[in-house]
């Protein structure tokens, strides 16, 4: 029966037309005229159609309405209200529930529907609260027209459809209650203008196409667990925020996917996989949730930021990435875990805040195309056939923990490198390659390699406070040069310890241990310059062209400090250049040569040198030409002897006088003498016992001279010091001839009572002495102490 | 030098830190002296003392004679030098036993 639109006043049920201004009614049914109620009681028959408003009321345990030609109920021009305490059964109808021209609010009804068509179709709007509601049918569950909305509250809505579960055209919004929508063929749910928000919800969508598809709008889902299995889980184009959720979503080919600014997921647990688990045009940010990826290409993919804080992300990106950040990346915590064929790729920033990232890659584990910048925190990265870390721009380790191990590099670093505090350990057939400039501030360096420790190619290296243990086949290769300033470093190098192509070495201070099989310091063009700190090299290969410093072109500066350095066939080889010792101590062996060089100056310090070819190898016309210098040479050094270094195995130099000074002769000027002693003294490695007996003998002798050498106008005490094997000290003062030796010793057999109180000095100076002499010269009283360094 | 002065009874304890020498010898001497009014036993710390010359062993003679016969005077903790000085002087008895 088809009814007549242009008859605005009927109505039609089970097949019949009747007047809706008035009452009637008939086998489960009777109808209000003036309300434009129908109630319905266990009403079991066709079709009901109505032009104009109307409200249904159902009550009794089963009404059931099928039609296969037309709509069970169908509303025009009006709006349909459902309610009751009964249930309604729609049955193998062409359409559920149409209404042309009106919207749909279901209120505390059970309803079941089955169609062919639309399971309920209302073109300006769906409301439905504290319902049930059951939608079959072979096309799509419910939708709308015209951007009208949907909303439920506490409602159980299940829908079985066979192309869309839900086609709203405006927004949606679930709030309590729970969804399950299964789509054989299509979508779950398009919301195709306006936002989706569910909350405080169950909601489950089984999909083919997609799961929920918002085709312009935002996704909200709140206090709510979702699970979504479909091609594509979740397509947003606006932005997704997630908050106190648990969300599944197992998509075949994109788990989430959001077009707009950002996906934002705050607190709660989700577990996402796909092809792609999260592909995102923009930003995302995940704040104090659990979030587990699993990606068969990429875990998360985003064009944008990545911020993360107070969260554990796990992702897995088999065959491509793990991670791929569009920009940059800032990380605070908590964990990171990531596997992925490259781990975690960065195309902007990198900034470490804190918390742990573990990243392992196939081929490279951590790439950050911008800079790189961590504060704290804990960062591994494994990459399997390529690099560890790998950062194209400036990288700076404020403090924290990085363990890179790669394949090729463990960390590679493009520009420059520093470290200030914290801990990097490197490895991989490089450990550390810096491409810019180096610079260890401060923390602790390991870095291992089978082919090269530490590779610096294009900027210059500076060591300052780090501690430093390198070790490969060349321990650590600069291009430029390089500069340690302090700090300790342990270099060990199968080939080569520290390896210079082009720049010189400098060392100010610090402790310093090389040890290598062939060359300890190799310098292509440049030279080495040691201004202080203690630098160690041990070779430990004797049979090759071994050598502890060996210098192509270069000479060796000593202006403080102590060399020392061992096991090669010859200590120092410089034959272009010239060996330089002040104020420094250079203590050389080699099985062949101690020195071989062009010359060799020498003026302060000490310089001892051993080598069954010759301590010293030099150019023929080459003299050292110092007559201040003392040279004690032999074929060992127990036999040596005061002589020329030509041909010698054994050769010790150092100056014959070190300083004198001039002083009043007062008490006042004590302070000064002993800090002058000390001075003088410390740097040449005399221990602390012997400068402090020295600096009694002095004060003694020094202190008697002013007590009776002057007793009627001002003097003054001229002090030399000799340093040799023996120390040797002269006091020459101009007063009244006094020879302090002469006075007598307190006996030490008297008991402590009955001692006399003075004396006591020159006791103690003759004790702690080897030998003291007093000469009256030119009027000049001369005192000379002699005490040997080394007993 | 910081001499730091305890009296217990008639036992005078002072506690020696930096170097006794020529220069500081006098303000140990008066510090120590000045104390010695009923007095019987006199302990010298010299834990933090790290160098003395011969004037410290003029001044603790001092003392020991002040003391008289009767009194005892103690030495603790000398170390390194300044304990070679009391050695190689003969001064053995006064080192408290270690």
């Amino acid at each position: 029966m088809n009814p007549n639109t242009d008859f605005v006043d009927q109505f039609i049920i089970n097949g019949k037309i009747y007047n809706s201004k008035e009452n009637c009614y008939g086998t489960g049914w009777s109808w209000d005229s003036k309300s434009r109620v129908l109630f319905l009681n266990t009403y079991h028959g066709t079709a009901i159609d109505c032009a104009g408003n109307l409200t249904i009321i159902i009550s009794g345990a089963e009404n059931r309405i099928s039609d296969r030609h037309n709509p069970a109920i169908c509303v025009r021009n009006g709006d349909l209200i459902l309610q009751g305490d009964g249930s309604l059964n729609l049955d193998d109808s062409e359409t559920g529930i149409c209404i042309k021209t009106g919207n749909l609010q279901i209120i505390s009804l059970n309803v079941n529907i089955s169609a062919e068509n639309f399971g309920i179709y209302a073109e300006n709007g769906i409301s439905i609260s504290g319902s049930t509601i059951s939608i079959h049918s072979n096309d799509t569950g419910m939708k709308t027209d015209v951007n009208s909305p949907i909303t439920t509250n506490t409602t159980t809505l299940h829908i079985i459809a066979d192309v869309v579960g839900i086609d709203c055209a405006g927004p949606l919004d679930f709030d309590g209650g729970i969804q399950i929508i299964e789509v054989s063929r299509g979508t779950g749910i398009y919301v195709r203008d306006g936002s989706c928000t569910i909350k405080n919800s169950f909601f489950r969508a089984t999909c083919r196409e997609f799961g929920l598809s918002i085709e312009n709008g935002d996704q909200i889902i709140e206090f709510t667990t979702a699970e979504i299995s479909a091609s594509t889980g979740i397509s947003v184009k606006g932005s997704l925020f997630g908050n106190k959720m648990n969300l599944f979503i197992n998509g075949g080919d994109i788990g989430i996917l959001v077009n707009g600014n950002v996906c934002s997921l705050l607190s709660g647990c989700c577990v996402i996989s796909g092809n792609v688990a999260f592909s995102l045009n923009n930003n995302v940010i995940f704040s104090q949730v659990n979030v587990t990826v699993e990606g068969e290409k990429i875990g998360i993919l985003t064009g944008g930021s990545y911020l993360q804080d107070k969260s554990c992300v796990s992702v897995l990106g088999r065959d491509e990435i793990g991670i791929s950040v569009g920009t940059d990346m800032i990380f605070s915590g908590s964990s990171i875990d990531i596997h992925g064929n490259n781990g975690l790729v960065i195309f902007g920033n990198l900034e470490v805040l804190g918390g742990s990232i573990t990243a392992i890659g196939e081929e490279t584990a951590i790439e950050v195309h911008g800079t790189y910048a961590q504060k704290t925190g804990m960062i591994s990265g494994m990459g399997m056939t390529k690099d560890g870390i790998r950062v194209a721009k400036k990288m700076i380790i404020f403090d924290g923990k990085i363990d890179a191990t790669g394949f090729t590099t463990g960390l590679t670093a493009l520009d420059d490198f520093t470290i200030q505090l914290g801990i990097l350990t490197a490895s991989g057939k490089t450990g550390l390659r810096v491409e810019g400039n180096f610079a260890g501030e401060g923390g602790y360096l390991t870095a291992f390699g089978d082919e090269f420790g530490l590779y610096v190619s294009g900027g210059n290296t500076v060591i300052g406070d780090v501690v430093i243990d390198i070790a490969g086949d060349v321990s650590v290769y600069t291009s430029n040069s390089v500069t340690i300033q302090n700090g300790a470093q342990q270099i060990s190098g199968h080939y080569c310890g520290i390896f210079v192509d082009n720049g010189d070495v400098t060392i100010e201070n610090g402790l310093q241990s090389i040890s290598a099989d062939t060359f300890g310091i190799l310098v292509k063009s440049g030279s080495v310059f040691a201004n202080g700190g203690t630098l160690q090299i041990r070779i430990t290969d004797a049979d090759s062209n071994s050598s502890g410093i060996c210098l192509l072109a270069g000479d060796s500066i000593l202006t403080g400090g102590r060399v020392i350095i061992s096991g090669g066939v010859e200590g120092v080889r410089g034959d272009q250049g010239i060996v330089s010792v002040t104020n420094a101590e250079l203590d050389v062996a080699g099985t062949d040569s101690g020195i071989v060089a062009r010359s060799l100056q020498f003026t302060t310090g000490t310089l001892t040198a051993y080598g069954r070819k010759g301590a010293l190898c030099l150019d023929g016309n080459s003299l050292i030409c110092n007559e201040d210098t003392i040279i004690i040479c032999g074929k060992s050094g127990t036999n040596a002897v005061e002589g020329p270094y030509e041909g010698q195995w054994y050769v010790h130099m150092y100056p014959k006088h070190f300083a004198q000074i001039e002083i009043p002769a007062t008490v006042d000027s004590l302070d000064k003498i002993v800090q002058w002693v000390d001075d003088l003294l410390r740097p040449n490695g005399i221990t602390e016992s012997f400068i402090s007996k020295m600096t009694l003998v002095i004060e003694e002798l020094f202190v008697n001279i002013v007590n009776y050498a002057y007793p009627n106008e001002d003097g003054s005490v001229l002090l030399k010091i000799y340093v040799g094997p023996c120390l040797k000290l002269i006091l020459s003062d101009t007063g009244i001839a006094f020879n302090p030796l002469k006075s007598a010793e307190p006996d030490l057999t008297v008991p402590i009572d009955d001692r006399k109180i003075g004396g006591w000095g020159i006791f103690l100076s003759r004790k702690l002495t080897d030998k003291i002499t007093y000469e009256r010269v030119n009027e000049t009283n001369v005192l000379t102490i002699y005490k040997k360094l080394y007993t | 030098m910081k001499i730091t002065k305890t009296v217990n009874e008639s036992k005078l304890i002072l506690e020696l830190d930096g170097k006794l020498d020529t220069l500081s010898a006098p303000e140990f001497r008066r510090c120590a002296e000045s104390s010695l009014d009923g007095i019987s036993a006199i302990m010298l710390n010299f834990a933090k003392l790290t160098y003395m010359s011969s004037v410290g062993l003029s001044i603790i003679l001092t003392l020991k004679k002040k003391l008289g016969p009767t009194g005892t005077l103690q030495i603790i903790n000398a170390h390194g030098l300044v304990r070679e000085v009391f050695e190689i002087s003969g001064f053995d008895d006064l080192l408290a036993k270690e």
